[in-house]
């Protein structure tokens, strides 16, 4: 749960206190009062007593869930991915936006989409874990491995997890398994077939990262796994690919991929300069 | 963190533009005795070498719900007296957090602070036993050369296959160069066609639009820099169909599937 929920603003305050004592909310509330008790909803929501209408939130949200209809605004809560940033920005005059109460399995799209929020499973803020940034103390990718990295809904789409559990079942089907520390590793029910928990496949996240550390010699078979997952995905997927460097520190991505192969001209290249002291220092 | 690897827009024609510096405690290092000073260390030497951004350049702006009050108290300090709040930030960051990012716009500022590692601070932490793990974003050519200018040898790669699936729903390419500068997805497309429609008005500059565009990056990793840039030239664009794609590169990978 995010700080921000837990530390209330006045009004949440005040609120909260009056559902604590029901039956005093319930006797102002018949008494006429002007602010009746209002539960929190189960997402992140606008209220509409409070939004003035000027709509400087609609631009701001990346999975474009926020509407203005008739100079009110509101999150569709279908394509909300909990990532905050409507919150963050202060941007509404009215501070009429609320993170609401998110529950099971809502809470899922909180955890992969606000960057702010830890994965109990990895310790890490964001979706992954720490990927090739450590791999000068860790060795998670030794020379003769390949790390590949899915992100699903990046860039700029956001995904579902039933397009996420394509991705683990098809890698599972040919042997590959999802590497344990991964996020998505708690949301599988079925290790033996990659599936997810059925209640979470229609959730929503910015997007979802899911790495597999594969033998070399499957490059080939890694094409054809992509080539048919991005037949198969409803969303985007970016693709990368972690690499020991040689000894004189050259990639081998064109040996193993081939010069055909689209890539990027940037990336990333850990030093190795924490390279041997944990050992040193043990 | 494999966001940084997958920015578009990044052309080997024109080198220099960004480098970004990531370091990073491992995970089981932590708890470490001295790492904490190890990191001190490290970003007193990041901002020494005047980085074009580095995370409290955003921090001010954004509303952190782990900070707390002490955003109002930070905000206000930050307008009395902007540099000790720097200094103050960067060193709260670094005995809190296990991660330490800085963007350069040049060259030899990137090159300068890995020389500057490679000395005093890397043998201390040998000493000590103090790993930390630091790592370069940009293009690989630009990286390459620092690398050979300082004497470091690559120690693992992280190489970006672009982008499969729906690709036809996806934003044009010089939309997506702004939008992929913030790796956790959260600067919006739409936000990003307002602006530019601002910018080509004339209602905001450039600068103002990248200063916007930056703001939901917790990180402070957008290059704001480089967005401005792109802010202009999607301005003097004859559409807003945002034309702006390199002709160097094909827009997304390989195919739709």
């Amino acid at each position: 749960m995010t700080k921000d929920r837990i530390e209330m603003k006045r009004r949440d305050f005040l609120l909260g206190s009056a559902a604590g004592v029901v039956t005093a909310a319930s006797a102002v509330s018949q008494a006429g009062c002007s602010k009746p008790f209002v539960p929190e909803e189960p997402h992140r929501y606008i209220d509409p007593a409070a939004c003035i209408g000027c709509g400087d939130c609609v631009s701001l949200c990346p999975m474009g869930a926020i509407h203005l209809v008739e100079e009110t605004s509101s999150i569709d809560p279908d394509e909300c991915a909990e990532c905050g940033v409507c919150s963050r920005s202060r941007i509404c005059p009215a501070d009429a936006i609320h993170p609401g109460k998110l529950a099971w399995p809502r809470t899922i799209r909180e955890a992969f989409s606000n960057p702010l929020v830890v994965h109990e499973a990895t310790g890490v803020r964001g979706r992954g874990s720490e990927g090739i940034k450590t791999n000068d103390v860790t060795d998670r990718y030794p020379r003769g491995s390949l790390g590949v990295f899915i992100e699903l809904g990046r860039p700029a789409l956001g995904t579902r997890f039933v397009d996420v559990e394509r991705v683990v079942k098809k890698f599972t089907a040919h042997g590959h398994t999802l590497v344990s520390d991964n996020p998505v590793a708690g949301l599988i029910n079925d290790p033996a077939r990659g599936t997810l928990m059925p209640e979470v496949l229609k959730e929503k996240a910015i997007s979802v990262l899911v790495e597999f550390i594969l033998p070399e010699s499957a490059v080939s078979a890694l094409h054809t796994l992509l080539d048919e997952l991005a037949a198969e995905v409803e969303t985007v997927f970016s693709v990368g690919i972690a690499l020991r460097a040689e000894p004189d520190g050259a990639s081998r991505i064109e040996d193993l991929f081939g010069g055909e192969v689209f890539r990027l001209p940037n990336g990333k290249v850990n030093l190795g300069l924490a390279q041997d002291i944990a050992a040193k220092g043990a | 963190m494999s966001h940084t690897s997958q920015r578009r827009g990044l052309d080997p024609a024109t080198p220099g533009e960004e480098i970004i510096v990531l370091a990073m405690i491992p995970k089981q290092h932590r708890e470490d005795e001295g790492i904490r000073d190890a990191m001190k260390a490290l970003a007193q030497k990041m901002i020494a070498h005047k980085p074009h951004q580095w995370l409290s350049h955003n921090f001010i702006a954004l509303d952190i719900p782990q900070l707390g009050s002490k955003q109002t108290l930070l905000r206000w300090l930050h307008r009395v007296r902007p540099e000790a709040t720097r200094d103050m930030l960067f060193k709260a960051v670094a005995e809190k957090s296990s991660v330490l990012t800085a963007i350069y716009t040049r060259e030899e500022d990137a090159c300068g602070l890995l020389r500057d590692l490679k000395g005093f601070w890397l043998e201390e932490n040998r000493r000590k036993g103090t790993p930390i793990s630091i790592v370069l974003s940009g293009l690989f050519g630009d990286i390459d050369k620092c690398c050979r200018q300082t004497g470091i040898r690559p120690h693992t790669y992280l190489h970006s296959l672009g982008v499969r699936g729906r690709v036809d729903r996806l934003p044009n390419e010089g939309k997506l160069e702004l939008v992929t500068m913030c790796g956790h997805g959260l600067i919006a497309g739409q936000r990003v066609q307002l602006l530019a429609e601002r910018v080509e008005k004339g209602e905001i500059t450039a600068e103002q639009a990248a200063e916007d565009v930056a703001r939901p990056c917790v990180c402070g990793i957008v290059n704001q820099e480089r967005a401005a840039r792109i802010f202009k030239r999607l301005a003097v664009s004859p559409s807003r169909s945002f034309p702006g794609a390199r002709a160097a590169a094909p827009p997304y990978g390989t195919s739709a599937g």
